[in-house]
């Protein structure tokens, strides 16, 4: 005991001196969203405000408990001293599930996501998304439960993902793929649309309308829908299984397909001196909804306008990405060089123009497996 | 019962000495990264060969000695081998301390505890150490093999959680990316195995068969850190070479649903690792002390102010890093194999002198 | 030594008792000679004093007048009670009448004879209120030692069993029995339970706490010596092995050694089926766990590593927070005294004051605390989960209200960095200790496979049964 003394009363004097915020002076920052005009960084965040959500004794239990806030400065990490100042609370930056960056702040992004991911208590599973204009219009769409909150955001995220529509991209991913040769990412893209949206409260609505691709580290264009449904197929994001749905005309009929088990092969070869890429890709494929008298009897026409769509689908992700910026957002570097490493010797000095001067071949076979109950027994 | 109440067996320690190797793994220090590709494992396995290769003769040697510990075998005959052994072995140990308390202070002030001031970051971490000492070493045994089955049981939580994230596909069947640069990270990669002489020194304190420890240690650790680097490259692929510490951003990437990612747990598990890993290097030190010197119950006390003066230097390492620098050197160029060399040929010597000796006794 | 007359005798003993209210000595003549019986008022049955001594002395042919015939005949011929001694000294006497004896004295003879006729009030074998199961005996130790000693016999009629009593303590002469199993139990770890017992420094025992200090090696903490109120765990621990001491008084027996995965392990594993056991331990083991870290790892998270937090949690937590004027840390060190305080209150209270205080305890703390803005709700439930995972593991149940405490002040006060130092010097501090040559922790660390058949998991009776269970050997192992 008389050891215990001194030692208890150490540890009671000496906890003083660590440094800490209680859970209510912080800022929870759920979602960033980035802009750049004019040399300077507007970065706007949004805040969970515990004075609003606390029930009957709470300060002011009527305000929005999303809170977001803007404030500019030279660098990210000066904006966020200037929201610390501006709000009152301590920006934590460890909860962020989404960063957003504008049309214009979409460059350097190795960089731009070093304010969290250099932290550390930054959030490396965050979701990264670009908006067509301004990050700050994402963030500020009011829906009728509150602002464009991150839960919802990233449920719109998760639910294009599992109809193949995008590939969602968290930061340790951004950060991957900025180590490309060429330094390329595609991001899923955001558009704020003003045409009354019966969600939200002001009117707007948030879309995901494709991605934005960066290469170079900087803004290059844009992808559409069909574009990053190829890259998914192409090279899907961590953590998902690779499926996409389809909607497909059938004579006078219409029918919605899902695409499981896509498997897809790059082989890289050479041929008169330019790089060729060879993209199979294989499926299966099962009816999720159609109007088809005799689903199984259409089975060929499916199965060949599947691969069609495929085809299409893949390639013109391929054409634009490749041939347009000589971007390599499918990890095609990495695969040259792991696999045909002498090829790897031969094109690595000029990548990005052997990108833009490659050739490609893209094949596809599906396979239609399960044809529904009603029609299961016939074979 | 155990005949040798007390003591705990080869497993036991060898387990805490994969541990301890682990942490040089995971709190790797500043400025030093992990190379993405394949030319890792190769260099991962190549270092453990290495290791076995020079633990062997010392192996052989102490056998040969009729199962004395090597350091009393080195030390036995001759009082000025003893006290060169000695004094090179204490020099060798204080520095590998003191770069356990930079590694550790490094890695948890630059990730999850980044709020503990470096000064209450030692003074606590001293205080853990010097109490640590005091209870001894089975205690401190039985205390690290309770860590490294943490350390196991996260790993398997990692491996389950980020089991979706794995992209076995970023493997490719390469032994060597860029040859030119294998023998140094190999070099490297050997560097961190100073538990190879701890091997060596702690021989009296293990019960059983002391031999079999260095012979689960080497495959034990080579095994988790080949798994490691697994999960590091098909995890996070070309963003490898530019993490600070990986092993922490897998934790960090890990969300377990309870908790939003289990970056402290692993700091916790770590910061214990480099406990353990610096109570081992002190009684190491007391062995050394006691069998070179002859010290007896001063032992202790020596052990005490070799504790105390490891977290010193690190602190001293921590506020001036001009003296850091060529540390990082020395830590990377294969100092464990000098000094595992110089006690196998310190066995030798004192060999050849008691044969001679003996021949002379013969004669006369 | 006892004199020839019978009168110096007696004045001896009654000096020696100092003239005592509760000595009766009762003269009478057996055959021709003068005789007294002794006895200690209430501690003698005088249903069996008369039928057992006074109807077969006074049966005795009063032609018969040589006190050595007499002697001969009490000491052999007759049947007096079963439980018979010779005394030599009036110390002996003494000894003998206080420990429910009479002592039969005969004019002209140097010896007397210490008749076992003990019958004070006991209370009778009830259901133990600690140690309580859902399945197996009712029966608990009571008081009374010879009772406690049949209690134990009855369970294991074979002559493995070995029951020694000796007498310690210098003014309450309490008798202890030392029990084991012959040849299952280790003879040096008997010999030094006996030694440490006999060299007790103690004038007084009155409970088997008294005892448990001199067996145990020392540590702050944790106690290397088991104390249980059920006869069938003290029988099974026994047959483990393990060495068990009985005191007259106390109806908790001791055994040693004690490991501390023992304290996870209940009576109730072994009659349900294997896999309801190894859930329920690890429930226990969960329950220690959550028990001792949950405020402390809640106060360190809360004040240094929000981010670990779940988003939706930390939100809830934030917004509950925001309401209450304390720290977190504070408001912990808070709710865990008033926890403390009102279990000590609701121990040392009667059952029917006891209520009142869970009442104004729930209604107080539970609701008007955190409704007043006192206390978080997140917080109060914490320290409640904790409180009510401490009762799982009973046995450890101080332990677990220090070491709570001592991690919330880490944890609060320096995070995540104070919890894994405190934790870490917890564990070294437990592995250090051992328990006559096993280390405690074991077989946990030192690690043996073997004796995972019954620490995590209890292996099925078909496969236990075809190995005798043995301590030394699992325990032992280490990690060969």
């Amino acid at each position: 005991m008389k050891r215990l003394i001194p030692l208890i009363a150490a540890v009671i004097f000496a906890g003083g001196c660590v440094p800490h915020t209680e859970l209510d002076k912080l800022g929870i920052v759920e979602a960033v969203g980035i802009d750049y005009a004019d040399g300077e960084y507007t970065v706007t965040v949004q805040y969970f405000n515990t004075d609003a959500s606390g029930g009957v004794t709470a300060v002011d239990s009527t305000a929005p408990n999303a809170v977001v806030a803007e404030c500019g400065g030279k660098t990210i990490e000066s904006a966020l001293e200037a929201l610390s100042y501006k709000t009152g609370k301590e920006i934590m930056l460890g909860a962020v599930g989404m960063i957003v960056f504008g049309k214009d702040a979409a460059f350097s992004l190795g960089d731009s996501l070093g304010f969290t991911a250099s932290h550390f208590s930054g959030n490396f599973r965050a979701y990264i998304a670009a908006a067509d204009g301004k990050a700050s219009d994402v963030l500020a769409v009011k829906f009728k439960e509150g602002n464009a909150s991150v839960d919802k955001v990233e449920g719109m995220l998760r639910n294009a993902q599992e109809l193949g529509l995008t590939r969602p991209v968290r930061l340790y991913e951004a950060a991957e793929m900025l180590c490309s040769p060429t330094e390329s990412l595609v991001l899923p893209r955001f558009t704020v649309y003003s045409d009354g949206g019966e969600m939200t409260e002001d009117g707007s609505s948030l879309i995901l309308s494709g991605g934005t691709l960066c290469t170079d580290d900087k803004y290059a264009g844009t992808l559409g829908v069909n574009d990053m449904s190829g890259l998914a197929m192409i090279c899907p994001a961590a953590g998902s299984g690779r499926s996409c749905d389809m909607s497909l005309t059938v004579g006078d009929s219409e029918a919605r397909v899902m695409l499981y088990r896509i498997r897809t092969a790059v082989t890289p070869s050479l041929a008169d001196g330019r790089l060729h890429l060879d993209v199979e890709t294989n499926a299966d494929c099962k009816y999720v909804t159609s109007n088809i008298g005799d689903p199984y009897a259409e089975k060929d026409t499916v199965e060949r306008l599947c691969e069609e769509e495929i085809i299409r689908r893949t390639s013109s992700v391929l054409e634009k990405s490749l041939h347009g910026y000589g971007a390599d957002v499918f990890g095609l570097g990495y695969i040259i060089r792991s696999y045909s490493p002498e090829l790897w010797d031969e094109v690595s000095d000029s990548y990005r123009e052997a990108l833009t001067d490659c050739t490609f071949s893209v094949s596809a076979s599906v396979n239609m497996e399960r044809f529904g109950i009603t029609h299961g027994a016939d074979f | 019962m155990n005949k040798k109440t007390g003591l705990t067996g080869a497993a036991g320690f060898a387990a805490v000495f994969a541990l301890s190797r682990i942490f040089s793994e995971t709190a790797l220090l500043p400025g030093v990264y992990i190379e993405y590709g394949m030319q890792r494992f190769t260099a991962v396995i190549l270092s453990f060969l290495l290791a076995a290769a020079v633990y062997i003769p010392l192996h052989i040697a102490t056998a040969k000695n009729g199962g004395a510990s090597p350091l009393e075998a080195a030390s036995g005959h001759n009082k000025m081998l003893s006290g060169f052994v000695g004094a090179v072995i204490t020099v060798y140990l204080l520095f590998c301390a003191a770069e356990t308390g930079l590694r550790a202070h490094y890695y948890a002030s630059s990730t999850a505890f980044d709020s503990a001031p470096s000064a209450y970051f030692y003074i606590l971490i001293g205080a853990a150490l010097l109490f640590t000492v005091s209870r001894g070493i089975n205690a401190t045994v039985r205390a690290g093999f309770l860590a490294a089955a943490g350390f196991l049981l996260l790993l398997a939580l990692i491996t389950a959680v980020l089991l979706p994230d794995i992209k076995p596909d970023r493997l490719y069947p390469s032994l060597a990316d860029s040859p030119d640069s294998l023998a140094g990270e190999v070099l490297d990669e050997f560097s961190r195995s100073s538990e190879l002489l701890l091997c060596a020194l702690l021989y009296g304190s293990i019960g059983g068969r002391q031999g079999r420890c260095a012979w689960i240690y080497i495959p034990l650790s080579c095994a988790v850190i080949v798994f490691m680097t697994f999960l590091y490259n098909t995890v996070f692929g070309r963003l490898l070479s530019l993490l600070d510490y990986p092993f922490y951003t897998l934790s960090s990437v890990s969300d377990i649903t309870l908790l939003h990612r289990i970056n402290g747990i692993d700091v916790m598990i770590w910061v214990s690792a480099a406990a353990v890993r610096l109570a081992l290097f002190t009684f190491a030190f007391r062995e050394t002390v006691r069998t070179c010197f002859s010290a007896g119950k001063a032992a202790d006390i020596c052990g005490y102010v070799f504790a105390a003066a490891a977290l010193l230097l690190s602190e001293l390492f921590t506020a001036y890093p001009e003296l850091y620098e060529p540390m990082k050197t020395v830590c990377s160029s294969g100092v464990p194999l000098a000094a595992v060399l110089l006690l196998l040929a310190a066995v030798s010597a004192a060999g050849a002198l008691r044969r001679n000796k003996e021949r002379k006794a013969v004669r006369t | 030594m006892l004199e020839k007359e019978l009168e110096k005798n007696t004045v001896n003993v009654r000096a020696l008792m100092k003239n005592s209210s509760d000595l009766t000595m009762k003269y009478a003549k057996a055959g021709g000679v003068n005789v007294c019986v002794i006895s200690c008022d209430g501690q003698i049955d005088t249903n069996r004093l008369a039928n057992l001594v006074y109807r077969p002395l006074s049966g005795i042919d009063p032609e018969i007048c040589d006190p050595r015939r007499i002697a001969a005949m009490i000491s052999g011929e007759l049947l007096i009670a079963g439980d018979e001694k010779p005394v030599e000294s009036p110390e002996e006497i003494v000894a003998a009448v206080t420990a429910g004896f009479c002592v039969i004295l005969i004019d002209g003879v140097e010896k007397g004879w210490a008749i076992g006729i003990q019958g004070f009030e006991t209370r009778s074998v009830t259901q133990p209120e600690n140690h309580r199961n859902i399945r197996g005996s009712r029966e608990g130790f009571v008081e009374a030692l010879h009772t406690n000693m049949s209690l134990v016999r009855r369970r294991v009629k074979s002559p493995e069993l070995v029951l020694t009593t000796m007498t310690v303590g210098k003014t309450s002469r309490t008798e202890i029995c030392v029990c084991r199993m012959d040849s299952l139990s280790d003879r040096k770890l008997a010999d030094e339970v006996i030694r440490r017992l006999e060299t007790l420094p103690l004038s007084l025992l009155l409970e088997s706490g008294f005892v448990q200090p001199f067996l145990e090696n020392r540590h702050p903490l944790f106690s290397e010596v088991g104390a249980t109120e059920r006869p069938d765990v003290f029988v099974s621990k026994l047959y483990e092995g393990r060495i068990g001491v009985i005191i007259d008084g106390s109806p908790f027996a001791l055994f040693v050694p004690k490991l501390f995965t023992e304290n996870f392990i209940m009576l109730d594993d072994y009659v349900e089926k294997p896999v309801f056991a190894l859930f329920i331990r690890l429930i226990r083991y969960m329950a220690f766990l959550i028990s001792i870290l949950l405020p402390g790892f809640y106060a360190a998270l809360a004040n240094f590593h929000p981010e670990l937090i779940p988003d939706a949690l930390l939100r809830n937590l934030a917004a509950a927070e925001s309401l209450t004027p304390y720290s977190v840390l504070t408001e912990c060190v808070i709710l865990d005294i008033f926890y403390e305080i009102m279990r000590e209150a609701g121990l040392r209270l009667p059952s029917n004051v006891g209520h009142a205080v869970s009442i104004v305890g729930g209604i107080v703390i539970g609701d008007i605390v955190v409704s007043a803005g006192l206390v978080g709700a997140p917080m109060l439930l914490a320290i409640a989960i904790a409180s009510i995972s401490g009762y799982i593991v009973s046995d450890l149940g101080n332990q677990i209200s220090l070491m709570r405490f001592v991690f919330i002040l880490a944890g609060g006060l320096f995070g995540l960095f104070g919890l894994t130092v405190a934790a870490f010097m917890l564990c070294v501090s437990v592995c250090s200790a051992e328990s006559y040559g096993m280390p405690f922790t074991s077989p946990l660390s030192p690690f043996s496979a073997r004796a995972m058949r019954d620490t995590f998991a209890r292996i099925s009776w078909r496969k236990l049964a075809r190995t005798d269970p043995d301590i030394f050997e699992n325990g032992g192992d280490e990690n060969e």
